[in-house]
Order: C-alpha cells, then structure tokens, then sequence
C-alpha cells in the first residue's frame, strides 16, 4: 500500500493516526536526544522546582530572563510536579519533555498535513538547547496550539486560542511576539476583547508575582505608556484588518516585524541569536511551507533526519551529564559531604558548572564537620565518555590545598592601587531560601566591585604537603589565570610554568599558592565573575602514569619535565 | 470538561491573591521582637569565641520576605548580644510547617554554633531580653526584588500536582475542540 493511500486511511481513525504519529516522532526524538547537560539556567530551575517540590516554597514568579523581566512560575510548578512523581528521576522527566514535544510534532501533522509535521520534526531534532531542562523546554507544543487554533478561529470562536497564547508567554517571553499576529486576526471587535481578556486573566492566573514584577520593571523603564499606546494602536488596526480578509501569508509578514524586532534585541544581548528564538515562528513557518511545498517538504525533511542521525557524535563536552551528577550527589549525601563542603573544592574540568549543578541536588550547607574529604572523592566528578568514577579509598589522601582560608583579591590595573582582598566563600554558603536558592546556581555571577579592566588574585594557602606534590590549573578557555608563585618558604618562588606547579617539600610544608588573571573584557568579567580557578592536586607519579609512558621517555630523554 | 479545568485552575486563587496584595515585611526585627509573637525559633549556641560573621536567614510562612541578621565578629561585637548564647524567635503558628526549612537553616550556620531548634508552648516563652533590644545590628530585608509565594508546605506540594494535572487536561480539551473544528 502507497503511503499516501495509508494516510488517507489513517484519516478515517484520527486516534490512531495521531497515536502513530506521536509514535514515530518520540522515537525520533529520543533517538537523537542527548542526555540533560549541565547549564546555569536548569540548575536554577531545577532548584526552585526542588524548593517547592520538597519544602514547599512554590513562587509565582519565575526566573529573570536575559531581556530584563520575569519568566512565568508554570515551568518550575510543572517541574516540581514531575520532581515529586518521578522520584527525582531526570530520564523519565527528559521522557516527559520529549513526550510533548513529539505530541506538537503529532499534532501538527495530523491538523496540517504529514508534511507540516516532519518539517517540524526536522527543525526540533538538531536544537541544541534539548538536552536542556529549562524554561522553553516544553514551549514548542503551546505554541504549536496557539497557531492551530488561531488559523482555526478564523471559522470557529475558541477561548482556547489566547489560553495556550498565554501559556506560551508564561514559559517564555518569546512567545509575546506571537500576539500582535493572533489579535489581527481575531475577526471582530467582540471576538477580540474576548481574546484579551483570556490572554491576560490567564497570565495573571498563572503568574501573578512574574506580571507584578514586569509591570513595575516596564514602569521602571518608561515603557508603560508607549506600550499602551501600542496596545490601542494594534486593537484599532486589529478592527480594521479584520475587514481585509489577509491570507496566511500577510499574517506571517506581519508576525516578521515584532520577531525582528526581539531577535535584534536578543542577538544584541548574546551576541548571537540562539535557535530557541526561531521557535514562536516554527510552526507557522511549517504549515506554510508544506502548503506550499508539500512533496518537498517531506523529502528534505527524512533525508535531513537520516543524515543528522547518522552523524558522527559531537565534539567532546567537558562536564559530565546532569544525571552523572546527580547520582554523584547521592553518593556524597552518603558520605555526609555537603554543599559547601565540596563548591570551591571540586578539582575536575568546568569545577565551577560542576558545583552549580551539584547544588541542585546536595543538601545545603556544611555537613561534614571534621571528616577530611578524600582527594578521590573531589576529583571523580571528571567526565569519561559520560561515566563518573565514583572512587572510595579508605586511606586517599587529602586535599592539600585550604580553599576554606582561601582569598579573593582585587585591584584595577590603571592606578596601581593595591590589592582589596576578602574571603573566599560561596555567596550561596548561607541558607537554603527562596531568595538564596537561585544565587546558588549563579555563585560565579558576583557583581564586580572593581571596573574592568582588572587583575584578579587568589591567594591559596597549602599545607600538610605530601613530597612530590604537583598542582595543575585545569584551564577554561577565556581568562585564563596563571600560576606566578608560592609564598611562605623563606621567600616566593616562581614557577617554570604558569599552568602547572610542583610544590617544595620542606620541613614547613606550608606557605600561600599565588594565582592571577588579568580580565581586560567586561565579557570576560561576566563569564566568570569573581570565581576562583580550577586547580588539580596529583603526586609526580600519577601524572607520569596519567600521560603515558611514550611522552614519559620522551621528556626524560629530552630533559623535559 | 472545559469547567472541571477552570474550577482546578481557580482553586489556588485566594492564595495568589494573598499573596499578592499582602505588604511585605520591610522591617523584620521589630515584628519578630513582639513579645506575643515568640514561640519558637533558633538557638544559637557557641562554645567559643565566633572568629567570623554569621549570617542567620529565616522566612515567615506567607510573607515571601526574608529576613537576615547578621551577627558580627568580636571585633565589633552588637551591643547586648553574648554570642554563646542566642536565641532568635517568631511566631509559633508560622514556623510549624517550616520544620524542614529550620532543619535547613541549622545546617548552614557556621559550624563554631551548636544550632538547635526549639520549639516551645507559648505561655512557657519568655521574650528573649536580647532579642527585644533594639538591635545595632539591625534586621535586614534580603533584597528588594523578592519572590512571591503563593503556597507553602503540604499546599504547594499539592498545587503543583494541580497544575500538572491541569496542564495535561487542558491538552485533552485542546485535542478535542481541534478534532471537533476540523469535523466542521
């Protein structure tokens, strides 16, 4: 049986098409899903969800959004929900997100046509911010409903239109440039109160806290009277263009203005414009171009599917995947090793995301109060091939470096002023609160209190020395701090390189590790705040061992170190 | 269908409201500090001499206002304030589903202070002389931007399943009114 002939006798049970459909795009989609990673706004999400999943402190605000205002509080209540039901489980909340998604795909190749679907299909399945569990992780299926049902009400009044319009601007403020093209299209001047009158007592229903906040954050940039003249302007036109009788494409033109308008904004703010915002868009964009297209459409879209998931994998990501980490979390609260225990201590690659997202998981605060932390145990959240090790040597050593007298210090290079230092401690080393909670994610965002350009310094205390000791900065890629010396063996001693230092062994044993960085961008400065480098302790063995007994004989052959 | 899901949506409505319209405590000291207001709080205690600040945060139930007092270093000790011993005290009705959160709390705090928790009958509690002092080191608000919380405890926990609940019902609802449309 052709194909065309299948679906046109799929037409006949639409349960069951849909059913296959669903079918098909889930298995597409987890096919090609990768696991949750670690990112700064899904451990803040996954925080506030835990806040009132476990404590019960549910807001009605969301998170700030990089624009400026409020995100809706539906994505952490539907978070929280999933957190308690799955037993913290993230795959099967992953499968949960994947689900829906899978359903706007269904669904629109059920209403629009096979087409509309696999296009939709297509352009979800590569979007990086998948393996994300954030904010507009469920967004494409509310958007997916405001566009068929806004084409549907052209025939048909539905209170369901500016509902899920109003869903899509609570789990994303992206979804706002979709409501000057749903309103021109409300047919008569009845129709479209009614539609605004849903769309803002939803809003309000499901975030009042996020619409307070934004009101007084628009009122705090002026914007509350020209935006009241918009909202006038685009109901008097609204009234007029409903007499015109404007085809799909003219409403697609005209939703290209506001998106514009929001892309520039964002670009300007990320320098550079993320797929997530193309996705109030996508769907429209389907359904017209399988209109148009529909043959074609199908084409690409399978051969891109085929060749997408038979691409080779991705370049190597450094942090270990959230679910690594989580399980890494259990391990820890066994041991009775707690979040600030382990924050600033962390020796593993990205230690900085590493802690953020172990901070969604640990219990807060200090738990441990003698117990030394195996070095093992600071140095098995690395990342191989998406395995943790989880050591646990009764007799490991311990760290030798004192993060916990650590200092931050601070001067700016112009004037040559010396240094202010503090001490280093987590901002988040408090409490676990509603307002503190979202700080923990976001510990490396300290507001800077000297202007850029600057020279940063950590000044790290060491002590009980094991001999053969060797520190080495496990390097991000920008800002880069170096080794320059170690005070409190009789005098500074400077190392021979700036990314590695093999520590005297003296009868001291103890004395001040010096690191700096310069940070001469404002985009340097905002990617890692005040935060202190990621140092790895390791014996000259070890390290022998970790590189491999060819490049061993080299260097010794060539005298190298 | 369609109103069995307005009404589950409408049911957390008296909370936002009261959350939203409900001022926000600016000043916390001198509402913790009324002497029928005590009943339980934290107790600090320390076996020695504090080296470091402690920063002590805690959060009244229906008030999205956190308070934090700072206790300071000996070097610049708070008049009135032996720091061996401390007790920080609000109202009884307000903590009670807040034992996870006061369990929270005690773990955070520096670990020179023994921190227990307590909870006492009312008419057995005496207001606390320091804490009635006006303090110099005054009570202060978190931050000015806070969050709103429209439930709390065993409420939340369940107004989330509602909203799941609701989430996925509306989707039903959607998926009919499409299919119904179509039909016409």
């Amino acid at each position: 049986m052709s194909l065309p002939r299948l679906l046109d006798r799929l037409k006949q049970k639409p349960t069951l098409q849909l059913l296959l459909f669903w079918t098909f795009a889930a298995a597409v989609l987890g096919l090609v899903t990768k696991p949750l990673q670690i990112h700064g706004d899904a451990i803040r999400d996954l925080i506030d969800a835990r806040d009132c999943a476990e404590f019960g402190w549910c807001r009605t605000t969301g998170p700030h959004a990089s624009l400026g205002a409020m995100q809706g509080s539906l994505w952490p209540q539907l978070l929280a929900a999933l957190w308690r039901l799955t037993q913290h489980n993230l795959l099967l909340i992953q499968g949960f997100v994947v689900l829906v998604q899978a359903l706007a795909v269904a669904l629109l190749a059920q209403r629009r046509g096979l087409a509309a679907g696999l296009l939709l299909l297509a352009a979800l399945a590569p979007m990086p911010d998948r393996s994300i569990l954030w904010q507009p992780s469920l967004l494409i299926l509310p958007l997916t409903f405001a566009w068929l049902l806004s084409l549907q009400a052209e025939r048909q009044q539905t209170w369901l239109s500016p509902l899920w319009l109003a869903i899509s601007c609570d789990l994303h403020l992206l979804s706002w440039v979709l409501l000057p093209v749903l309103v021109l299209i409300q047919p008569n001047r009845r129709a479209l109160l009614h539609f605004l009158l849903i769309f803002a007592g939803t809003l309000l229903l499901l975030s009042p806290g996020s619409c307070a906040l934004n009101f007084n954050w628009l009122h705090e940039k002026g914007l509350v009277v020209p935006l009241v003249l918009v909202l006038i302007l685009t109901v008097i036109s609204a009234n007029f263009a409903s007499k015109l009788r404007q085809n799909a494409q003219s409403k697609l033109a005209l939703l290209l203005l506001p998106w514009l308008v929001v892309v520039l904004f964002a670009a300007k703010q990320h320098g550079e414009l993320p797929l997530r915002y193309v996705l109030p868009l996508l769907p429209g964009l389907c359904i017209a171009v399988a209109l148009r297209l529909p043959r074609l459409s199908i084409a690409s879209a399978l051969l891109y599917l085929l060749f997408f998931a038979a691409r080779p994998p991705h370049t190597h990501n450094p942090l270990p995947p959230l679910r690594a980490v989580q399980a890494q979390a259990d391990e820890l609260s066994h041991k009775h090793i707690g979040f600030s225990d382990v924050a600033l201590r962390l020796q593993t690659p990205g230690c900085r995301d590493v802690a953020h997202a172990l901070g969604a998981f640990l219990p807060v605060g200090r738990l441990s109060e003698e117990t030394p932390i195996s070095l093992e145990t600071l140095q098995n959240l690395e990342s191989e091939k998406g395995h943790l090790r989880a050591l646990d040597l009764p007799n490991a050593p311990t760290s030798a470096l004192q993060w916990p007298q650590a200092q931050m210090c601070e001067k700016a290079t112009l004037n040559g002023s010396p240094f202010h230092c503090q001490k280093l401690q987590l901002q988040s080393d408090v409490v676990q609160s509603l307002h503190t909670i979202s700080q923990r994610a976001f510990f490396r965002s300290h507001t800077l209190a000297t202007p850029v350009p600057y020279v940063a310094e950590v000044r790290l205390p060491v002590a009980g020395l094991p001999a053969d000791w060797i520190v080495q900065l496990l390097q991000p890629r920008q800002c880069p701090w170096q080794i320059v010396g170690l005070r409190g063996f009789g005098n500074q001693i400077v190392p021979p390189s700036a990314d590695e230092f093999q520590l005297p062994t003296q009868a001291e044993r103890q004395g001040t590790l010096i690191l700096q960085r310069f940070v001469d961008q404002e985009a340097c400065a905002q990617l890692d705040g005040r935060a202190p480098p990621c140092l790895r302790e390791t014996s000259a063995a070890q390290r022998r061992l970790a590189r491999g007994p060819m490049q061993v004989l080299l260097e010794a052959a060539t005298g190298g170190h | 269908m369609a109103k069995l899901l307005l009404f589950l949506m409408l049911l957390p409505l008296p909370s936002y409201a009261e959350a939203v319209l409900k001022p926000s405590v600016t000043s916390g000291f001198e509402a913790l500090s009324q002497p029928d207001a005590i009943g339980a709080g934290v107790q600090l205690r320390s076996a020695q001499a504090a080296r470091d600040s402690v920063v002590l945060q805690f959060k009244l139930a229906g008030d999205p206002t956190i308070l934090e007092l700072k206790l300071s270093t000996p070097h610049n000790p708070p008049e009135g304030l032996d720091l061996k011993q401390f007790s920080i005290a609000c109202d009884r009705e307000a903590w009670r589903p807040h034992s996870a959160a006061l369990t929270a709390i005690g773990r955070a705090i520096d670990r020179q202070f023994d921190v227990s928790v307590w909870q006492q009958p009312q008419t057995d509690v005496k207001p606390d002389d320091n804490a009635s002092q006006t303090p110099s080191y005054a009570a202060e608000p978190a931050a000015a931007q806070l969050p709103f919380t429209w439930a709390q405890g065993s409420r939340g926990q369940w107004a989330s399943f509602m909203i799941l609940l609701g989430f996925i019902g509306l989707i039903a609802v959607t998926q009919r009114q499409l299919a119904a449309g179509q039909r016409k």
